[in-house]
This record gives structure tokens, C-alpha cells and sequence, in this order.
């Protein structure tokens, strides 16, 4: 167990080493942050002198050693111009605002809007997948896979615009966006739960349907029990292992859709952040965005996978 | 529902090559996948002939003509607006049509790159196993534990938006994806009794991948790039949607949503209609694509076949 | 359906009479069991014999009343548990019968077993159900039933998981749960199958152990002629979902009557368990979904002639409460 652990915690830091090369490879080498701050019409001198004030005219080695180093301390540079009006050509890369504290800050609020939809996804996928496990090939089965393709193929920002036309412009029950009180959580949550939901009950209903047909589901039926305790009791938390090892993944995926949610409803969270990082070329800004983000994809699956070996008896002692 | 029961004397019935019109009866016995083919293949040949099938010029303004609903009379042609005009008087049935050509070409090339990157990779990483393997998977590993999309944001924000920088990214972040596929069939295949006795018999490797090999991964390969296609056109729809994609003059189906955002509340089809080609197109994909697994599985096919 | 006078059930725990079980497959249907009919006497073991695929399995599964439908469909004219029409009972009433008045344990104990479930949990989970005692009371009663089935230091085992047995003592943890209401009936379905041959000896002993000190009747569904004769009063024979011969298992053993019966005889070694001549029976079972309308047989019956075919020859009395369904059955002797 604690072998596996460190293994496993250990993996986690080699992938999120290679993130943070990556970014910086791609940040450094393919494009100049110089340009990218500054815009592709920029004036030559301006470029040069920028490069100077960011460090960028060191050697690469030095560039990346220093861009590792603050990553390690959680410093990611200072934003080029989040917060200001116009960007300061004179000032920008050596003063301002450090870019992680407000990259944090947004943290809790796409938490919250993801575990929300995470929690919303799987209870309703579980309803579903079980139905449709428990009458396989029934017109209710059929039904339900209809219904969960329609989820998966959903583009959920578009589903964002059109639950905003009904619920908040036609009904009136619900603000169109925002952040404040459970509110304005739910059209975005609701938004963000329906691809999971797609997904997720396609999964439990063949984990579902695999465990219903093994030799000890007709032992228990044996010994009397009544079906909902076979189905509920044994069937389903078995079914949960490979479920389980798949929440990762789903919650990565929310995290991802987050992203473009976000910006529909104008919640404040990371996927808001990013995006505007990006339009306003905010180099360190995007960077450290990415990295938090990687982080929690990262973190995510750790845990996954230690909750994992929890749930199997058969991984815990074998 | 299956038994405990063992199976040894079940016949497995109509199993082993059905031919192409068992197939087509199949489709036609399950109503639900034949309207998605035919919506499928209604798609392909509008988009194809763009030119023929749009009622109107797509990049004819008209002031006089801006956020027409649904079914407007067209002024000048005297063709109606069968799906309204945009914010600049543009039909959007026109739009729509060539948008889509946009947005089922991403999904079709990038998934195409993906496919022959990953499967390429996938087969080597699985036949030669080893170190190859080693670094192969590792990549994969790395790939799949971060968001997709973050990865194709950032790297558009470095490259740069357009059409082929997106196919490429997109196929980038998702050539794992077959990788994956390739290699776990491979390593099931290769310990295959005929698979060994082609390399008894001193079989070139090339000539075992794809005489051996390769045609029998095919079919899975088929339904997951069906299904790829679907999943790089909504990857398309969000990049484009938030800037990173398509970029005008060029439109897409995601671009036509962004730019009808700020009419949401006055004109909602300029919102509600791209989405929807989207939502119908990637259903239709992911139907054929179930429908397909289902019909090529070998435990599940008699079902359909029978 | 018309109904048996009830007086008949004297001393008969279990009756099943002309009992068909067919499943729809795209291969079209199999008819696994075709009319099968059997008693049950309070206390005594009756085994039911036959190869694999003969429609053991899905017999006692028709009998617990858990056949997974669809895609098996079945029928019976009789099936009754004491005073019990088990054809009317409601689910509710069937469900408080599974497990308390009549068990069943299976071919492969591993797989029976949940594997995610403490052995003392699936143990106790048939008190909590049937009786609804409190979790420590079937933890203790668990325990007991483990150490009734002998296996060693059952209070310090009794929070393990099944896939820290070993076969014999998982199928040991099967019939702990078997017995836990303490049944009339237990259904062991090729109980030591999956076993090795030492284990299988003493999953048998514990078995007659518990019908001395029970009485309760046992149906051993086996394809071991030589398990059957050791451990069986009666047996029935069964051939392509067929019931081909009845009786005291001794005389069946001592002389077969049914050609089958006597190829499965002459197919077990000798006595002294050399493997010196076996004769295992040549060709293989008909396919269930194309059952000839005569005898099963007929492609591997020595004695077949033209009338075999044509007619389904019916179950007759041979000698004392031996009875066999075949046309020469008096006229054969084991050669
Ligand atoms: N779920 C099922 N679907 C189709 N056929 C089945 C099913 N279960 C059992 N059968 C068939 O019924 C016949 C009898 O099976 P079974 O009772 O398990 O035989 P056995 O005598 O070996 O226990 C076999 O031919 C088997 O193929
Ligand atoms: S009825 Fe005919 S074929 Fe059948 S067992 Fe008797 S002799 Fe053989
Ligand atoms: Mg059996």
C-alpha cells in the first residue's frame, strides 16, 4: 500500500514536471513573450527593451532553471496587464501583480461549481444506468441510451445560451449569470452535468449489467434476498470499482467543460481567468492558470487512484 | 441478461462474416440509427455541394435585412430566409451549410491525423513492445491525466488560431486516444496462434502488421474515429466559440454561436440553430458509432444479426 | 394446468412434475429441460445425473425459482415444497423459501461468493435477511456455522475476504450459508466439481455429516456416476433435458438399465481406479434447439432401430422401483 502510494505520488511529479517544461518550452520557443505581450505590432525597440526588463535575453538553460525554480515557490512572475486598463509598455514583466494569488482566488468558485455538477451527474447517472441495467434491452433500457448519447453529444455551452433563453429570460427563475447565492449555481451546474451524465450511465449500466451476470448474483437470489438488496447492496458497489475509476476522468472532463461554462454564465473561476488570460496574451498569467489546472487534473487522479485501492479488498491486501 | 449457466452447447448462430446487406437489413430494422444515417449522409452531400444547396450567397449583406426571423421573405433573390438572417442580413440556412463544412472538416481531418498518428504509434509501441512501449505509453499516460482542452487552448494561444493550426492541436491532444486502442489489441493479437506461426514461418514484420494485424483491429478503429469525429467537431465548436478556433472571414458552427451570443435575447436562432447542427450531428455520430460496436462485436452481434 | 390429488406428497418433501424450460437464443430455441419429473423423500439424497449441458443446472434453477427470465421461459404441471405450491407462491412468499426451507450451493464456490464482502458478512447477511438479527448476533452466528463446516479458526477468519480461501473453503463458506435456517432441501450443484480430489472427499463428508445431524433431504446434481453411487439412496438419470432412468441408486449402479446409463458405467475405470479400459460413450449430445422427435439417443445407441426415431419411447417400470425410458429397456443387459 504505502509502496504503491509513493509510486504513484511520485508519477504525479514526473508528469507535472513535464507540464511545467512544456509550458515553458512552448511559452519560451515557439512564441516570443515579448511579442506575445506586446502584440505583433509592435515596434522593434519596444520588443528589445521588454526582452531585456523580462530576463529574456539570458541563456535558455538560465531562462528555464529560474522558471522552474518560482514554479517550485508558487511564483509565476507578475501579471502583464490583468487589472489595467491599457498595457504599460515601460512597466510591463517588472512590476505588478504577482499572477497565483489571483489565479487561487478563483480556485473555490470552479471547485464548487464542479463538485456541484459532479455530484448532480452521478446521482442521476446512477438512477439511470442501474434502470437500464435491471430491464436490459427493455423499451426503458432503449430509452435510456438514447438519452445518454444525447447527453454525451451535447455542446455544453450551447446547452448553457439555451437553459439561460428558458430559465432565466422566458421563466424568470434564475439570474442569467453571475455569482452570489445557490442561484446562479444552478443553471451552470445543470449545464455542466449533462455530457457526465451521458457518460457515466453508459458506464454503470454495463458495470452494472457485467456484475448482474456473475454465478454469485444467483447465489444470493439463492438464499432469498430481495432483488433491491442483490441490486443495491451487492451489485452496485461492486459495479462501483470500475465506476469509481472513472470519476477521475469524468471530473477532468467537467474541469475542461468548466472552462467554456464559465465564460457562458460569467462565473468567476479559473476557466473564466484562463480564458481571458489568453485574449489579453497574458503570458505568466496563462501560465500559472495552466499549472493550477494541471495541478488539480493531476491531484485528481491521485486520489482516484488511492480511493480506488480503498474499494477493492482484492487490490488492498493482493 | 445473461445466466450462469455455461454456454458450451449454445449455438452461437448467425456469426461469422455477415455481408454488407445484413448489415443494411440490420439498419433497417432499428429505425432510431437509420434516421441518423440518412441525417448523416444528408450532411455529407450538403456540405460537399455547399455552393449547389444553399438557397443564398452566405456572404450577401443586407442592411435592410439584419436579424430576420425564420421564414422571412427574402428581398432580393425572392427566396425565403428559411432559417432567418444574421446580424449582417446573411442567411443563416446559407451559413449554416457552409459553416458546417468547416466544422465537419475539422472533425474529419483532425480525427484522420489522430487516427493514422495514434494507430501508427499504437501498433509499434504494441508489436515491438520494450522501451518503444515504455515511452510510447508514457506520453499517453501524460496526455490523458490533463484536460484536453486545456492543453489545445494553450497551444493555439502559442501557435496561433485558423483552421489548420486546429486540426493539427486537435489532433495532437487526441492521437492517445487511438494509441491506446491500437496498442491493447495488438498485444492481444500478437500471441495469436496464427499470428505466430506467420512469424514461424519467417514472415517479414511489415507484412504481419498489416496482413495479420491491422485488418483485425480495423473495425474498433472504425467506430472510435466515428466517434473522434464527433468529439473534435464540439473541441472545434468550444475553441472557435471562445476565439481560439476558426477565425472570420472563415465560419464555423462554433463561430456563428460566439457571434450570435450578444443577440441571444433579440434574435435566438442566431444561437439556438448552429447548436443544434452540432448537437445532431454529433448524436448522429455517436448513434452510428454505438450501433456500429454493437454490430461488430463478436459477443454482441448475433443480437443484431439474427 | 390440472393439479395432483394432494394426498400423494406422503413422507415427499419436494415434488416436480413435467417441468419444460425453454430459452430463446438468436440460434433459435433451446429446449433445456423437456418434462422433467422427480420426488423428493424427507431426509434421503437423490442424485441427479447426467454429462454437461443435459439441463442439470437449469432444473434446480427452475426449482429455486430463479431462472433469469427472459430469456428462459418454463413451465411445470407440479412443483411443490411439503404443503407449498411453489407454482402459486407469490415472490415475497418464494423469497421467504429461498434460503430458509430450501438452499442450493453451486459448481465454482469462488465465484458464488461476493468479493467484496467479509465471508462473516455473506454469512450472517441470510440472518439479517430471514430473521433480522442484529449485525453483531450474525457475526456470532457465522461464526458458529463456520466452525460447524470445520473451518479452522473460523473466529480470526470470519472478517476475511473469499479471495483469501482456498477453493474447498470457500465451497465450505457455500454451504455454511446453505444451512444457516437450517433448509429441508439443499441443491448441490456439482458441488465438488471445480474441487481437487481430496477436498472433494471432504466437502462430501461434511455434507453427510450435516444430513445425519439435520435430516435434511439433499439433491446431488453431478456428472460422477462413481460420487453419485457412494453418496446416493436414489438417482435420476438425465439425457438431453430428459429424465431417461430412475431408481434405488444400487440397483441403477448394480444394473442399468437405459443404453445411456450403461455407457456412463462403462466409461468409469475399474475398481481399482486404474484407468485399464474405459469406453466413454462415442458422439455427443443432440443440439437442444433440434431435438429429434423420437429417442435423444438414437446416434450413439447401439441398440437403436428404425422405431427409435420415430417414436419417444416413454418412461416404464423395469424392475422393483427401477423405471426407464427406453423401448428395449427390459430386453438390454449391460454387456
Ligand atoms: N441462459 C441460457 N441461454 C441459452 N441457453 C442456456 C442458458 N442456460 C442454459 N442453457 C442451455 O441449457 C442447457 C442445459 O444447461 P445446464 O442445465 O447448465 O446443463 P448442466 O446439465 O451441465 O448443468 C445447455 O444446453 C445450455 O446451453
Ligand atoms: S429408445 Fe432406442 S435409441 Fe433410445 S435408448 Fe432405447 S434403444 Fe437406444
Ligand atoms: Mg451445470
Amino acid at each position: 500500500m504505502s509502496r504503491f502510494f509513493i509510486r504513484r505520488v511520485w508519477h504525479s511529479f514526473v508528469v507535472l514536471f513535464v507540464v511545467l517544461t512544456f509550458v515553458f518550452i512552448a511559452g519560451r520557443m515557439i512564441g516570443d513573450p515579448a511579442i506575445l505581450l506586446l502584440g505583433p505590432e509592435a515596434s522593434p525597440a519596444d520588443i528589445l527593451r521588454v526582452r531585456g526588463q523580462m530576463g529574456l535575453e539570458a541563456p535558455l538553460w538560465d531562462q528555464y532553471v529560474r522558471f522552474m525554480m518560482g514554479a517550485v515557490q508558487g511564483d509565476f512572475g507578475t501579471t502583464f496587464r490583468y487589472g489595467f486598463a491599457v498595457p504599460d509598455v515601460a512597466t510591463a514583466g517588472s512590476t505588478g501583480t504577482p499572477v497565483l494569488p489571483l489565479v487561487l482566488e478563483r480556485l473555490p468558485a470552479t471547485y464548487l461549481l464542479a463538485v456541484t455538477a459532479m455530484a448532480i451527474a452521478g446521482s442521476i447517472a446512477l438512477v439511470l444506468g442501474c434502470l437500464a441495467a435491471m430491464y436490459p434491452r427493455s423499451v426503458l433500457d432503449r430509452a435510456i441510451n438514447v438519452i445518454s448519447l444525447a447527453g454525451v453529444s451535447t455542446v455544453d455551452f450551447w446547452l448553457g445560451f439555451m437553459l439561460i433563453l428558458l430559465f432565466s429570460v422566458q421563466l424568470g427563475w434564475f439570474p442569467t449569470s453571475g455569482f452570489g447565492g445557490i442561484s446562479f449555481l444552478v443553471l451552470p451546474a445543470m449545464t455542466l452535468a449533462v455530457r457526465p451524465i451521458g457518460r457515466v450511465s453508459q458506464l454503470v449500466r454495463s458495470a452494472m449489467l457485467d456484475e448482474l451476470s456473475k454465478p454469485y448474483i444467483d447465489a444470493l437470489r439463492a438464499k432469498g434476498f430481495p432483488e433491491r438488496r442483490i441490486v443495491f447492496r451487492h451489485a452496485l458497489k461492486n459495479a462501483s470499482i470500475p465506476v469509481a475509476t472513472m470519476v477521475g476522468e469524468e471530473l477532468l472532463q467537467i474541469v475542461q467543460g468548466a472552462i467554456v461554462v464559465e465564460v457562458v454564465f460569467a462565473w468567476p473561476g479559473v476557466g473564466s481567468l484562463l480564458v481571458t488570460a489568453l485574449s489579453t496574451r497574458d503570458l505568466p498569467l496563462v501560465e500559472a492558470t495552466v499549472f493550477i489546472l494541471a495541478l488539480t487534473a493531476i491531484t485528481i487522479n491521485l486520489i482516484v487512484d488511492l480511493v480506488y485501492t480503498r474499494l477493492d479488498p482484492r487490490v488492498r491486501f493482493g | 441478461m445473461m445466466t450462469a449457466i455455461d454456454h458450451t452447447t449454445t449455438d452461437d448462430g448467425a456469426g461469422q462474416s455477415p455481408g454488407l446487406w445484413r448489415y443494411l437489413r440490420a439498419l433497417a430494422r432499428d429505425p432510431v440509427t437509420l434516421l441518423a444515417v440518412v441525417f448523416l449522409i444528408v450532411l455529407a452531400i450538403s456540405a460537399l455541394g455547399a455552393e449547389l444547396v444553399a438557397p443564398h450567397d452566405p456572404t450577401r449583406l443586407s442592411l435592410a435585412m439584419r436579424n430576420k426571423p425564420p421564414l422571412s421573405p427574402g428581398l432580393l433573390e425572392g427566396v425565403t430566409h428559411y432559417l432567418g438572417t444574421d446580424e449582417l442580413g446573411r442567411d443563416l440556412l446559407s451559413r449554416l451549410i457552409f459553416g458546417g463544412r468547416v466544422s465537419i472538416a475539422v472533425g474529419l481531418i483532425g480525427a484522420l491525423f489522430a487516427g493514422v498518428f495514434g494507430t501508427t504509434l499504437g501498433l509499434i509501441a504494441g508489436y515491438y513492445r520494450g522501451r518503444t512501449d515504455d515511452a510510447v505509453m508514457r506520453a499517453v499516460d501524460a496526455m490523458a491525466a490533463l484536460p484536453t482542452l486545456l492543453i489545445a487552448l494553450f497551444f493555439l494561444f502559442v501557435v496561433g488560431a485558423g483552421f489548420w493550426n486546429l486540426v493539427i492541436v486537435l489532433a495532437f491532444v487526441r492521437w492517445r486516444v487511438f494509441a491506446r486502442l491500437t496498442r491493447g489489441m495488438v498485444l492481444s493479437l500478437r500471441e495469436q496462434p496464427y499470428v505466430l506461426a506467420a512469424k514461424a514461418i519467417g514472415a517479414s514484420d511489415t507484412r504481419i502488421i498489416f496482413r495479420h494485424v491491422l485488418p483485425n483491429i480495423l473495425s474498433p478503429l472504425m467506430v472510435l474515429f466515428t466517434l473522434e469525429v464527433a468529439v473534435l467537431i464540439l473541441a472545434e465548436a468550444a475553441l472557435s466559440f471562445l476565439g481560439f478556433g476558426i477565425q472570420p472571414p472563415d465560419s464555423s458552427w462554433g463561430l456563428m454561436i460566439a457571434r450570435g451570443r450578444e443577440y441571444l435575447t433579440s434574435a435566438w436562432w442566431l444561437v439556438t440553430l448552429p447548436g443544434l447542427a452540432i448537437f445532431l450531428t454529433t448524436l448522429g455520430l455517436n448513434l452510428v458509432a454505438a450501433w456500429a460496436r454493437a454490430i461488430t462485436d463478436p459477443v454482441q452481434r448475433w443480437r443484431w444479426l439474427a | 394446468m390440472t393439479r395432483e390429488p394432494q394426498a400423494q406428497g406422503e413422507g415427499r418433501v419436494l415434488e416436480v412434475a413435467d417441468l419444460w424450460v425453454e430459452f430463446a437464443t438468436p440460434g433459435g430455441t433451446v429446449y433445456a429441460v423437456n418434462g422433467v419429473g422427480f420426488d423428493l423423500r424427507r431426509g434421503e439424497t437423490l442424485a441427479i445425473l447426467g454429462e454437461s449441458g443435459c439441463g442439470k443446472s437449469v432444473t434446480a434453477l427452475a426449482v429455486m425459482g430463479i431462472l433469469r427470465a427472459p430469456p428462459a421461459r418454463f413451465r411445470a404441471r407440479t412443483m411443490r415444497l411439503g404443503e407449498v405450491d411453489l407454482l402459486r407462491a407469490s415472490p415475497a412468499e418464494m423469497r421467504s423459501i429461498r434460503g430458509a426451507r430450501i438452499a442450493m450451493i453451486f459448481q465454482d464456490p469462488f465465484m458464488s461468493l461476493n468479493p467484496t464482502k467479509t465471508v462473516g458478512q455473506q454469512i450472517g447477511e441470510v440472518f439479517r435477511v430471514h430473521r433480522g438479527v442484529s449485525q453483531a448476533e450474525a457475526r456470532r452466528l457465522a461464526i458458529g456455522l463456520m466452525e460447524r463446516v470445520r473451518i479452522p479458526s473460523a473466529k480470526r477468519r470470519v472478517d476475511d475476504y473469499p479471495h483469501q480461501f482456498s477453493g474447498g473453503m470457500s465451497q465450505r463458506i457455500m454451504v455454511a450459508s446453505a444451512i444457516a435456517l437450517g433448509p429441508e432441501i439443499l441443491l448441490a450443484d456439482e458441488p465438488t466439481t471445480a474441487l481437487d480430489v481430496t477436498v472433494q472427499a471432504q466437502i462430501m463428508d461434511i455434507l453427510a455429516e450435516l444430513r445425519r445431524e439435520s435430516g435434511m433431504a439433499v439433491v446431488l446434481i453431478t456428472h460422477d456416476l462413481r460420487l453419485a453411487a457412494e453418496t446416493a439412496e436414489r438417482a435420476a438419470v438425465m439425457y438431453a433435458g430428459r429424465i431417461v432412468e430412475t431408481g434405488p441408486m444400487a440397483d441403477i449402479y448394480a444394473r442399468p438399465r437405459h443404453p445411456y446409463t450403461i455407457g456412463l458405467l462403462r466409461s468409469l475405470p475399474d475398481d481399482e481406479g486404474q484407468r485399464r479400459r474405459l469406453h466413454p460413450i462415442a458422439g455427443t449430445p443432440p443440439v437442444l434447439s433440434q431435438l429429434p422427435a423420437g429417442c435423444a439417443f438414437v446416434p450413439r445407441c447401439q441398440w437403436a432401430q428404425a422405431r427409435c426415431s420415430r417414436e419417444l419411447p416413454p418412461m416404464r417400470p423395469v424392475a422393483g422401483e427401477q423405471a426407464c425410458a427406453c423401448h428395449f429397456a427390459s430386453e438390454l443387459t449391460l454387456a
